[in-house]
């Protein structure tokens, strides 16, 4: 195949937006975040042993691990390949593929090289999506591009039943509490319905597949978690403390801040100048309305929400693209079209890089530093091996992973007990008597603290361990000290 | 291409062993003591009465007195075996019966194959509970009706249904009445004569005990959670014996399928949606529901198979999708009946108190049966139904679990003469966060109290006394 203009500004669109994550994150030698910690932990240990680590020994103390795996079995075969660089380089990979599917999909709404390559050059610096995945070894890296893969498959499902089937199924697998595609999927029928527009059989086929295996593999993987909570396991059982922070309640004001208003204003202008109705644009607009909806609900991870929608608007700028060109050429700038052209592409794209490129920065400068990795690597080489630690619940994986110690929590809620009162209560109070009652109760040996326990509880000191018959000072760096439960 | 014309003369053969299978399992895995109900009619059984002196330290006993009736003659033997027979009978009945509204044997047996798969069939008949009589007598009821000459079978049917389950007989009436209303219009008379067989000395049961205990009480303790809807009508979100999810689906295909001829069977249309919209209120309605969806969902998984489909792999796959889903179902229902309490701990804790002289224990009210079955009575038991003071009684306990004040415990602890207190892991999770918090600090730190049993997280103190 003749490589043609288009493809190789694709190309270079995807070779910048894969070479400035990656810029970011061969920076440092660790990963950014706490989640990053946990599928490190989960793929070393598949590409070690080949089966998954069900009852991890080390989390709470010791708590089973409800996942799928299938991303770990994913990373862990690639681990096998060239341990070293694999999680920095892979994630970043995956992520930015995103960028061939929203060209694809572009296309399909306009049929207009220049504008999908617009809409592809805005996917390619979405500052959410750069703040969830960059260095992260984020499972998001890689479902968000196939979510949109799934899509675009599915606006092809005539030649594409086969590929269509293989990777809903990963998908499913994947994200199983994802109820985005549930939602699209309803929302999708419904639409159709209302505009009289005829849902094709293999589109009914396709359908009624993704939605039947979501919720069998729901009910095999969540039943005994479903038994217990009902429909509020699709939480994962996240502690109230902490609920808010993760489904936060939808505010417009920092939507538009995060999503960018440039693409916000040129995605919504898109949808309403689009006049034709037809699969491709119903779909999108159903992936729209749901994760509205979602968001809405607080269903939906709020930062995976405004991913959703930066990558849905960034598609339907292309349909604005397109118009404006059409536009221009019938006016009177017409013989500035290049010009202007040109404009509209660098202020869109420079509105996006800049918060990208500081996005990118705060990640990697602030997410995890050195000085935690020193302070966490000590705590694996000079104390005891069947040693507990407690650190806050965002510190959980950390410890786990790189201190190779058990924690007293950390985010897999899901099967584990509530924890998050006595976490709260080991760092805010005064009283010895309350926090050597939490230790006790835990078996903690060591306390970290750390910069992130300070903001997080906005404290300055753990007031308790003063007395020096209870507690020892260890170790102590700019980021984090760790004291020792002597009494 | 050969098709296949005619189903296996072994399909039939082959889903009552399926059947047999599923309801086998939990007898053997676990036994018949699951939940209270068992306990319950064991001990009427062993002792029958209309006075329950034990329940709420003696009370009139309002219960589904036939249940325990029918074992009598062997309470342990029959409690064991009785569910596992009945279930037998009702499949074939319901066999008898489907065979009169549907030709096809294909349709046929796969109905009969999603009824054996389903949750809340598997629930009715592994064990002996307020449903598995109730129910066996309506499928036997209703096939009485549908045969002119047993149709009057009909009437004493009737008369023992409403004293084995109450709601499941108004939906029993109900299906009964838009069949007769719709289809057997002939058939009024019975239909009202056995209504009436019904209604008459059930009203001279309750006035009686009415009278005898000067009130209706009927207290129901609050209940918290969120999802409510969906976790009472399916099983797959929490409900002991609501509908299987893929049984809704299939049903929701085979109706769209169907749809066009809704008006040939208004009869079955509107059952399905009236017991539906009462399933909302009163969940024993999803019993009879389930038998019914699994007709339509059996003609949603013909349809699903037979239709044409542009990629013989989406075929495959769905269909696989939802045979799983059916058998994982069954499966789950199995494993959350053998899970099911009372646990071993619980059944030796059970033992144990049996062995003691009959006295006064008090614990949280679903352990107020097991109690009764030692032998002992109970401060509070969940039938609450004709109970002396049952809101009073909950609120004491409820007062009782958080005092740490010794005087006002004691009260409590003297006004219902308890002489044991119970408390297993599931109450210590449920109603205290520490050791140290209300009752729990009582027991440990008065000498009012002792430990006479500790194992296995199962506690049981005695009440230190003069007498």
């Amino acid at each position: 195949m003749k490589l043609s203009k288009v493809h190789i500004i694709l190309l270079f669109i995807f070779l910048a937006s894969f070479i400035f994550q990656l810029f970011f994150a061969l920076q440092v030698p660790f990963y950014s975040s706490d989640d990053a910690y946990f599928n490190l932990r989960h793929s070393k240990y598949i590409s070690e042993n080949y089966t998954p680590l069900i009852y991890d020994p080390l989390s709470y103390g010791g708590n089973y691990i409800l996942d799928t795996h299938v991303y770990h079995y994913f990373l862990g075969l690639f681990d096998i390949i060239s341990p070293d660089f694999i999680y920095k380089i892979l994630p970043c990979l995956l992520s930015s593929l995103i960028i061939f599917i929203v060209f694809f999909l572009s296309k399909e709404i306009t049929n207009d090289d220049n504008a999908s390559l617009f809409a592809a050059s805005l996917s390619a610096f979405i500052p959410t999506f750069l703040t969830a995945t960059l260095n992260q070894i984020s499972v998001i890296s890689v479902s968000i591009p196939l979510f949109f893969l799934v899509v675009y498959l599915f606006l092809k499902i005539k030649s594409k039943q086969s590929l269509f089937l293989y990777l809903s199924v990963i998908l499913i697998l994947l994200d199983p509490l994802n109820l985005l595609l549930l939602f699209t999927l309803l929302i999708f029928g419904l639409l159709m319905l209302s505009q009289s527009l005829q849902i094709k059989s293999e589109e009914y086929e396709a359908l009624g597949l993704v939605a039947t295996f979501l919720i069998l593999v729901n009910l095999i993987l969540y039943k005994s978690v479903y038994l217990e909570m009902g429909l509020s396991a699709i939480w994962e059982n996240i502690p109230l403390e902490i609920y808010g922070n993760i489904f936060q309640n939808f505010n417009l004001l920092e939507t538009i801040t995060l999503v960018g208003f440039i693409p916000l204003i040129l995605g919504i202008i898109g949808i309403i100048l689009y006049k034709q109705k037809n699969t491709a644009i119903t779909f999108l607009s159903s992936i729209l309305l749901a994760d509205f909806a979602l968001l809405l609900m607080r269903l939906i991870p709020f930062k995976e929400g405004l991913i959703f929608l930066s990558i849905i608007l960034g598609i339907l700028s292309s349909i604005t693209f397109m118009h404006f060109r059409k536009y221009l050429s019938i006016t009177k700038l017409f013989s500035y079209e290049k010009v202007l052209i040109t404009l509209l592409v660098l202020i869109s794209i420079a509105s996006l890089l800049i918060p990208s490129i500081y996005a990118s920065s705060s990640v990697i400068n602030d997410n995890v530093q050195q000085q935690e990795i020193d302070a966490l690597q000590w705590l694996k080489f000079n104390t005891p091996r069947e040693s507990v630690i407690a650190g806050n619940v965002y510190e959980g994986n950390l410890i786990i992973s790189i201190s190779d110690r058990a924690n007293i929590i950390d985010n897999q809620f899901i099967n584990a007990e509530d924890r998050i009162t006595d976490i709260n209560l080991l760092f805010i109070t005064e009283s010895l008597v309350k926090a050597k009652k939490v230790l006790d109760k835990y078996g903690v040996e060591y306390i970290y603290f750390s910069q992130k326990s300070k903001e997080l509880y906005n404290t300055e000191t753990l007031v308790y361990t003063i007395d020096e018959t209870c507690f020892k000072e260890v170790y102590k760096n700019e980021f984090a000290t760790i004291y020792q439960v002597v009494c | 291409m050969n098709l296949q014309l005619f189903t296996k003369w072994y399909a039939k053969y082959l889903v009552f062993a399926i059947m047999c299978l599923f309801l086998i399992i939990v007898p053997i895995l676990k036994g018949p003591w699951i939940g209270t109900d068992p306990f319950l009619y064991h001990r009427l059984a062993s002792d029958f009465s209309f006075y329950d002196s034990l329940s709420f330290g003696g009370r009139f006993a309002a219960y589904s007195f036939v249940n325990a009736i029918a074992l009598i003659p062997a309470p342990t033997f029959l409690i064991t075996i009785l569910p596992f027979i009945l279930g037998l009978f009702s499949f074939l009945l319901l066999g008898k019966i489907l065979s009169h509204f549907i030709t096809d044997l294909r349709w046929r047996n796969i109905s009969l194959l999603i009824i054996s798969l389903s949750p809340s069939f598997i629930y009715v008949f592994s064990f002996y509970n307020s449903f598995t009589l109730a129910t066996f007598l309506s499928i036997l009821g209703f096939y009485f009706y549908l045969n002119k000459k047993l149709k009057f079978f009909l009437i004493p049917i009737a008369f023992l249904l409403t004293f084995c389950n109450i709601p499941l007989t108004l939906c029993f009436f109900l299906v009964l009445f838009l069949y007769t209303f719709f289809v057997k219009k002939d058939r009024k008379s019975l239909l009202i004569y056995s209504f009436l067989a019904s209604l008459i000395p059930l009203l001279i049961y309750y006035i009686t005990l009415f009278f005898l205990a000067g009130s209706w009480s009927y207290f129901s303790p609050p209940i918290e959670g969120s999802f409510l809807v969906f976790s009472k009508i399916f099983f797959d979100f929490g409900s002991l014996y609501g509908l299987g999810i893929f049984i809704v689906l299939l049903s929701i295909f085979g109706a769209i399928i169907s749809w066009s001829k809704k008006y040939s069977s208004p009869f079955y249309f509107l059952s399905i949606g009236i017991l539906l919209v009462l399933s909302f209120f009163m969940t024993e309605s999803l019993v009879i529901l389930n038998l019914l969806l699994a007709i339509l969902a059996a003609l949603g998984l013909i349809k699903l198979f037979d239709m044409r489909w542009s990629n013989h792999q989406y075929k495959s796959f769905i269909t696989l999708i939802f045979l799983l889903g059916l058998v994982f179902s069954s499966i789950s229902q199995v494993n959350h009946l053998i899970d099911s309490m009372p646990d071993q701990e619980t059944l030796e804790a059970i033992d144990y108190l049996s062995a003691l002289d009959p006295s006064v224990v008090i614990s949280k009210p679903e352990n107020g049966i097991w109690i009764n079955f030692a032998g002992h009575q109970s401060v509070i038991d969940d039938n609450y139904l004709f109970s002396p003071n049952p809101e009073e009684r909950y609120n004491d306990l409820n007062n009782l679990y958080y005092y740490r004040d010794l005087t006002n415990s004691t009260e409590i602890i003297n006004k219902y003469n308890v002489k044991y207190i119970w408390i297993d892991p599931e109450m210590r999770d449920r109603l205290w966060d520490s050791d140290t918090e209300g009752l729990l600090f009582i027991l440990q730190y008065t000498k009012n109290y002792y430990t006479m049993y500790n194992r296995d997280g199962i506690q049981i103190w005695r009440v230190n006394r003069d007498d």
